[in-house]
């Protein structure tokens, strides 16, 4: 496996449902680089995470994504994940008689392909846990069970720092967050940035583009990406909103037509 | 089996066992609790008597008896035939008649008053093909005596088990009786499990199921003593073609008593399950509770899990009277959860199983046999 694995998606297409909602998106990540993906709601961006990720109920149907080497489409989802990516969710599921600990020592153990060891698990573990505030109860609690939604935030931030992926992409992370936990969000990926890891930021907000700043910004629009410039884009959106970027691309008029034929 | 120094008690009670067994039939369709069970295919004269082969584990102090039931019955004649069938008759049918009429081997376990055995005492019972064992366990606990029991069952091939377990807790005695049932996926197990308590005392089953490939297995007790305290706790996996049929009954006849019946279990292939429950509260047995939890989760689409929870009240003033039942499937989501961690399908699928059980595992008292639980549901179910 390289260690310089750059994501590159083609002309990706995915349904739900026999429901195409990703109408060929075309995006290429390199190693090192944060990308931002912004866009309305209905987009296609969280079926962008989840379809990379290689959740069964997405169906590709066609394109093709490279990561490194590797044809990521023919993985299995714990195969993505032990080549390195890392999706952090919206709405991270629940599991009653999981604890935190035991879910994430099992986790780390299965994606560095060797058992890693209680003792120097608990050392990571608690070395993370401080970098991200959060209580040592936490990692007794039932994974994610009676968590607040920030409390589900932090978790998948901590399942991050520790997994150490290559490239993570975080699904509206931001939505719903207090400014300090946005900032321990932000530290989180901060503290992961360097030659060999990035990033997507899928998000409604520039907010936490202030504390992760993206090299390049996307705009995502009826399953594909319209727009995509520096981190001005974002600025600019977050004053004008999204209907001059439907103007420009002409998808108004696109939409119309298709309704039109159905 | 008879050993050639049988007491007369012993003889003439398998005697007049075989007259029974010679003229009654397997239990019957038309019962409501073996409604759902097919015994066609069993043929108990197939299977040849042999004396049973077990291993006894544990120290105890003066006083205390543990030996298999056969070198009690002629050591301690009058203790073992006061108590032997006190609580299982066997005139119900044609096993619990063959069971007494063979009676192959088991333990006799004696705890006089006032004492504690600290250790868990372990017993070990292995079959092979062919064979028929008819094994017996009797507990005797008196007044204030505590004692863990824990018996293993294991075999090979094809095989016959008829097993009978009574259980007497004399007044603010403390038993509790641990099982792992891991016979041969070819063997037909049933065993009647019987309990009475007296006043203030403690009865806990414990079980693990995971052999067999019809296992019937009946955990009763008599909740008779005031303020007594009875429990079931009962681990199931079922795989391949196997069919278990678990009932546990909780009976209570005197006041301010309390029960509590929890089984969880886990399916996989084409495996079915019957768990039956009945908590009862009899009339007198004031301020009396029974409660019952059963679920069971099922891996496969051809797999099937009955679950029959009955409460029969016959007192007004009751403290509590409660079940829950359900039966479900692992959440795809929350796979796609742990598998997007690294974990691969067989994993996640553990994970949640172990997650799915940890209410009752986790309630287990002695940690290596909810350690081994654990490991045969991963290997014998899961995987």
């Amino acid at each position: 496996m390289s260690t310089n694995a750059s994501l590159i998606v083609k002309d990706l297409r995915v349904s739900i449902d026999e429901k195409p909602i990703l109408k060929g998106v075309n995006l290429e990540v390199k190693p090192g680089e944060i990308h931002a993906i912004m866009g309305p709601n209905g987009a296609g961006k969280t079926t962008l995470g989840f379809s990379l990720m290689g959740h069964p109920r997405y169906q590709v149907t066609g394109g093709s994504v490279q990561f490194g080497d590797e044809d990521l489409l023919s993985m299995d989802v714990s195969e993505r994940a032990k080549a390195g990516l890392f999706l952090a969710f919206q709405y991270p599921f629940e599991v009653s008689g999981v604890t935190v600990s035991n879910f994430l020592r099992q986790a780390v153990s299965a994606v560095r392909g060797e058992e890693v060891s209680v003792w120097d698990f608990q050392e990571q573990l608690a070395e993370k846990m401080q970098l991200l505030e959060m209580d040592e109860s936490f990692a007794s609690r039932y994974l994610n069970e009676g968590f607040s939604g920030g409390e589900k935030k932090r978790n998948e931030m901590l399942q991050m720092t520790l997994l150490n992926p290559k490239i993570a992409i975080l699904d509206e992370t931001d939505s719903g967050l207090d400014i300090d936990a946005l900032k321990v969000v932000a530290k989180a990926v901060n503290s992961l940035r360097g030659p060999d890891f990035s990033a997507i930021i899928i998000t409604h907000y520039h907010r936490i583009l202030d504390h992760i700043k993206p090299d390049i910004v996307h705009v995502m629009m009826d399953g594909r990406i319209v727009k995509t410039g520096g981190p001005e884009l974002a600025l600019e959106i977050e004053k004008k909103g999204y209907d001059w970027i439907k103007a420009e691309v002409g998808l108004a008029g696109e939409v119309a037509e298709a309704q039109g034929v159905n | 089996m008879p050993t050639a120094t049988e007491p007369a008690f012993l003889a003439q009670r398998r005697q007049k066992a075989a007259e029974l067994a010679a003229n009654l039939s397997l239990p019957s369709r038309t019962e409501e609790d073996w409604r759902r069970t097919s015994l066609e295919g069993l043929d108990v004269d197939a299977y040849k008597p042999v004396p049973a082969r077990v291993t006894l584990k544990g120290s105890v102090p003066e006083g205390v008896i543990f030996t298999d039931i056969l070198t009690a019955a002629t050591q301690y004649p009058d203790l073992v035939s006061r108590h032997l069938g006190s609580l299982y008759a066997m005139d119900q049918n044609k096993l619990s008649a063959s069971q007494a009429a063979h009676l192959t081997g088991g333990l006799f376990l004696y705890v006089p008053r006032n004492t504690k055995v600290e250790e868990p005492l372990q017993v070990v019972y292995e079959a092979e093909d062919g064979e028929a064992q008819y094994l017996h366990t009797l507990v005797v606990a008196e007044e204030n005596a505590a004692v863990t029991l824990l018996e293993r069952f294991a075999g090979t091939g094809d095989y016959l088990h008829v097993g009978v377990v009574e259980v007497i807790a004399q007044d603010g005695a403390n038993v509790r009786y641990g099982y792992l049932q891991n016979q041969s996926q070819d063997a037909w197990t049933f065993t009647a499990r019987r309990a009475r308590t007296g006043r203030d005392a403690t009865v806990e089953w414990v079980g693990g199921e995971f052999g067999g490939r019809l296992v019937r297995s009946e955990l009763f007790t008599d909740v008779v003593g005031v303020g007594a305290n009875s429990t079931v706790k009962v681990v199931f996996g079922a795989a391949g073609t196997q069919h278990m049929n678990i009932v546990a009954s909780e009976v209570h006849t005197a006041s301010n008593s309390v029960s509590d019946i929890l089984g969880r279990g886990v399916l996989n292939g084409r495996a079915h399950t019957v768990f039956w429950g009945n908590g009862q509260i009899e009339h007198g047995a004031k301020n009396a509770a029974t409660y019952q939890r059963q679920q069971a989760l099922v891996l496969s689409e051809k797999a099937r899990a009955d679950s029959i929870p009955a409460l029969i009240i016959n007192e007004t003033e009751v403290e509590r009277a409660g079940h829950a039942s359900t039966v479900g499937k692992l959440d795809e989501e929350q796979l796609f959860y742990l598998m997007a961690r690294g974990l691969t399908r067989e994993q996640a699928v553990n994970m949640l199983v172990m997650a799915f059980l940890s209410p009752v595992l986790d309630q287990i008292p002695v940690e290596e046999l909810r350690d081994e639980m654990s490991r045969l549901m991963a290997e014998k179910v899961v995987g």
